[in-house]
């Protein structure tokens, strides 16, 4: 089995290979791998003409969009993926953030949006108010835009006072250190934050390849297969279990037609192996969407339910899950198809340590560069000793199994030394409150209650029965106060509440 | 066809969205009603909603307006641009 250490390896092994690399929209056209390889190398060089610089690429599934991603990191640009999905404020903002010098959308309008967003957080206001209407300059292909004639911007990299590491002048993404001549650019992903911000994650094609490399190890792919690719592919669950995996490994991809296709896209596209969050995989499951041909169901980001894998495994269907995070360029652990669908198996080369508190930690090729700090006195956060320390909890059996119990930060620490394990403690909430929209924060060192969805007028109702619960609980852990909040509580796009945010505001 | 009002919009949107999700016959829906976790609706239950609403009324609303739906009202201004 090859391991490549570099997208132009692979796009090099692509080269007249008349095998399907994408099937794509209502009929089924069919790029191949050499076609792909062409279309990459066309790509580049437009890029490579165009002067170096940075990309933010709003990401979709349709060809040209991958290929950009490809040919972007080939052609040495640092891109920022974001979802198509996200609402016009978040791309904005992390426009803002990121300051591209280019941005990358097939929907045009989104383009001239986020461009003009890119121009202005260069610009002062008022000159931001006199371009207002300035339309955006296209490139040659059109679905990008370049904002090179933007002023206030360094063109040429300057040496940082008191470093070795070369960063242009201006902030955003250029505090990254530049890459070696004839490197490949970097992959920036968003974490989807639950109990912190989101951070930019530093990942490269090398983590990336690496990472569908440990992954064929344990769940082989190859011709003859069709993955069909509807996750996000500015998520690493998606990009690499429903695009680079396959492609990596001789399968076919097929891209989903969007969120109106999503209960016909199997029956369209007839794949062996469909990678989904749980709900998805339920979804279509109990809607009866799954084709015949699908053997394997690949399930990342969260827990399968017991009930639907061993209702997949009667339809004749093996289930698999996956553990890993964005800084790990997707998975470091999976389970097998056994007797115990959940005993999580480290990947190849992941070194997987529990640490004396319980939590994880792991060294593994696939793992970031580090965090990408976008404020003023910022920059690249490197991982130390080239280990990290996740954040989750677990046990290892002495089959070397991984058994995941929880988050750390799921454990409020009270003054007392006492702890509180989150999960557990809204459970029993929700079942005597009967919502489930709601979560446990600390303020002053004391748990709060915070409760989405529900009118100011419920509050005397609420606190009798939390003084009921309280009753059941050590002083500690009392809850003291309640924060009721008309609007649901803010959730990640996996529908985990936010904790964080609803943290902010009650500062 | 003549073209709809807002009200008639809202309406049969209202009366689609209580047609498709059981649950929410006797629920008070106005139009700024979460559409998500206001409503019970998770999100495949949210795209089967959306499909029923486009096919109803005749239109496309674009994929990546999807996930910018969050309230009732913001569904009625996408069948109203897009009709």
């Amino acid at each position: 089995m090859r391991r490549y250490r570099n997208f132009l390896e692979l796009v090099r092994s692509f080269e007249g290979d008349s095998s399907p690399a994408f099937i794509f929209g209502d009929d089924k056209k069919c790029l191949t791998r050499g076609q792909l390889a062409e279309e990459i190398y066309r790509e580049e060089a437009s890029i490579r003409a165009l002067g170096p610089g940075n990309e933010f690429i709003v990401t979709d599934h349709t060809p040209g969009t991958i290929i950009r991603i490809i040919a972007a990191v080939m052609a040495g640009c640092d891109i920022v993926l974001a979802d198509e999905g996200m609402t016009d404020e978040n791309l904005m903002e992390l426009v803002r953030l990121a300051r591209p010098d280019r941005i990358f959308a097939t929907d045009e309008e989104l383009r001239d949006l986020l461009t003009r967003t890119a121009r202005d957080a260069d610009r002062s206001p008022a000159e931001a108010a006199d371009t207002e209407s300035e339309p955006a300059e296209e490139t040659a292909e059109g679905a990008a835009t370049s904002l090179s004639e933007a002023p206030a911007k360094a063109e040429a990299p300057v040496k940082a006072a008191g470093t070795d590491a070369l960063v242009h002048a201006s902030a955003g993404l250029y505090q990254l250190p530049i890459s070696e001549p004839g490197e490949e650019g970097r992959l920036i992903f968003f974490t989807s934050g639950t109990t912190a911000r989101s951070r930019a994650v530093v990942l490269t094609s090398r983590s990336f390849l690496a990472s569908s490399w440990s992954g064929q190890s344990m769940l082989p792919c190859g011709p003859g297969d069709i993955i069909l690719c509807l996750l996000p592919l500015s998520h690493v669950f998606g990009f690499v279990c429903s695009l680079l995996w396959g492609l990596t490994y001789g399968a076919a991809v097929a891209l989903g037609r969007g969120a109106r296709h999503m209960l016909d896209d199997c029956v369209h596209f007839k794949p062996t192996i469909l990678p989904a969050v749980p709900s998805v995989a339920q979804f279509l499951m109990m809607r009866g969407a799954l084709n015949s041909e699908l053997r394997v169901v690949l399930v990342g980001a969260a827990p399968l339910h017991e009930s639907s894998v061993r209702m997949m495994r009667q339809m004749g269907i093996r289930v698999y899950l996956g553990y890993g995070l964005t800084e790990t360029s997707s998975g470091i652990a999976i389970t097998q198809d056994l007797d115990n669908p959940f005993d999580l198996y480290p990947c190849p080369e992941a070194d997987i340590r529990i640490e004396p508190d319980g939590e994880i930690s792991v060294s593994t090729p696939c793992l970031m560069e580090g965090y990408l700090d976008f404020g003023p006195d910022g920059g690249l956060k490197p991982v130390e000793n080239g280990r990290f320390y996740t954040g989750d909890l677990a046990l290892m059996d002495r089959q070397g199994a991984l058994h995941l119990t929880g988050r750390k930060k799921d454990i409020l620490v009270l003054p007392d030394g006492g702890k509180i394990f989150c999960p557990e403690y809204e459970a029993e909430l929700a079942d005597l409150l009967g919502t489930s929209d709601l979560a446990l924060i600390l303020k002053n060192n004391r748990p709060v209650l915070a409760i989405g969805g529900t009118p100011q007028a419920a509050a005397n109702r609420l606190f009798a029965l939390i003084e009921s619960f309280n009753r059941t609980k050590p002083l500690a852990g009392h809850i003291t106060d309640i924060l009721i909040m008309e609007t649901p509580l803010p959730r990640t796009a996996t529908g985990k509440i936010k904790h964080w945010e609803i943290t902010d505001a009650r500062r | 066809m003549a073209k709809l009002t807002r009200d008639e919009i809202r309406e049969k949107t209202i009366e689609i969205i209580k047609r498709s999700i059981p649950e929410l016959a006797g629920a008070e829906l106005t139009e700024e009603s979460a559409v998500t976790t206001g409503m019970g609706l998770d999100s495949m239950n949210f795209i089967l909603v959306i499909c029923t609403l486009e096919s109803e009324f005749g239109v496309k609303i674009p994929d990546r307006l999807w996930g910018r739906l969050h309230t009732l009202g913001q569904v009625i201004d996408a069948i109203e641009k897009y009709s």
